[in-house]
């Protein structure tokens, strides 16, 4: 039994799911230090993120608190520019980037640490009826504390950049772009954060599917050890939602500021 | 200025329950043990978490394509097209 790495995935994608990040950036380091090879704890960070994300949005989308539109339209950007990354890496060192993507937590969590308050109101015009996204736009509503919030994307171009510099810079370090998604998706973009989380815990799934896939061809996963990282981050993705849930948006945004401290810290380290 | 609001696609609920569920069962079959059906139920948990969403996408694009919500059911197109073109780059 793997029970190192069930134990650390589960942790990792209960503060993965409870942010938006994935927590593959906390796990692989995490798994390095216990011993793993950098080069097979790679495909267990995607396994976490695929399992924490799957497990997450089960519970996410019944309460329609993910917006699909919003996610696949940021994540269009966020994919197109992975594959330019994939295609162009080399021309920037290791270091270098590491030490922008740092930079870049570090900034996010300020940003979202010094807001204070909430954004979008509660409207109380609206009913149960009114929860869900809406066709055609980027807006929707969601429910916090039994009341209806209504809202809209805002800057989607500013947005839209920054997360194909995101995935371009993913694709370039080989590193996933959640911590830099969620901020995006919430302070350049005004999506409340608990949406904004969930909306990329849904695209994080995706990027990590489909680098799993890429990994599984070239046969690159132990089974044995992706199973075990599998059944806890499933695990962890459910109890991550569960108290994301149970969290006020600031208290949210609290967290998610600490954790990209942590990321910002890990990534200096590591560079 | 917003549309009616969307129901959201059917079918993807029920994916997204049936997928984690299979993926945590064969995911806890294939940790138990070092046989042949260990191993196979860890490839499907992994197979799971890979496929579901990709699927999800899929299903976006069409039940976006059918209440007329031509643009987002184009963009979740494109999304699979990158995701596919971008694993067969990484590949190669």
């Amino acid at each position: 039994m793997q029970w190192t790495e069930l134990l650390l995935s589960f942790a990792t994608s209960v503060v993965g799911a409870l942010g938006g990040l994935g927590g593959a950036i906390l796990l692989v380091p995490l798994l390095v230090l216990t011993g793993v090879s950098p080069r097979a704890a790679a495909p267990l960070g995607l396994v976490s993120v695929a399992g924490g994300s799957l497990s997450a949005s089960a519970l996410q989308a019944r309460e329609r608190t993910v917006n699909h539109r919003i996610g696949v339209t940021t994540e269009l950007a966020a994919s197109t520019g992975a594959v330019i990354g994939v295609l162009a890496s080399g021309l920037v060192s290791d270091t270098f980037l590491q030490r922008f993507l740092a930079l870049v937590a570090i900034a996010a969590a300020v940003l979202g640490g010094r807001r204070k308050g909430v954004r979008n109101l509660p409207d109380p015009a609206l009913s149960t009826d009114d929860v869900g996204e809406h066709v055609g736009s980027l807006s929707g509503a969601y429910v916090l504390d039994g009341q209806i919030v209504p809202y809209r994307a805002r800057r989607l171009l500013a947005g839209s950049g920054l997360f194909a510099l995101s995935g371009l810079l993913a694709g370039m370090a080989g590193a996933s772009g959640g911590f830099v998604k969620t901020p995006a998706t919430s302070e350049v973009m005004h999506v409340p954060v608990r949406v904004a989380a969930a909306t990329t815990t849904f695209t994080i799934g995706l990027t990590a599917a489909t680098g799993l896939g890429v990994m599984a061809m070239q046969g690159r996963l132990d089974l044995h050890e992706c199973a075990a990282v599998c059944v806890g981050s499933v695990l962890g993705g459910r109890v991550g939602a569960l108290a994301q849930t149970r969290l006020s948006p600031p208290q949210v945004r609290r967290v998610l500021s600490a954790l990209l401290v942590v990321v910002g810290v890990i990534l200096l380290v590591r560079a | 200025m917003s549309g009616p609001i969307d129901r959201g696609a059917p079918g993807v609920g029920l994916l997204l329950r049936v997928g984690v569920v299979a993926a945590f069962v064969s995911a806890v079959v294939g940790m138990v043990g070092d046989s042949t059906v260990n191993h196979v139920a860890a490839a499907c948990a992994v197979g799971v978490v890979i496929a579901v969403p990709l699927l999800r996408v899929v299903m976006l694009a069409g039940h976006w394509a059918r209440v007329g919500d031509r643009r987002y059911a184009a963009t979740a197109a494109a999304l699979v097209a990158v995701a596919v073109c971008g694993a067969l780059i990484a590949l190669i």
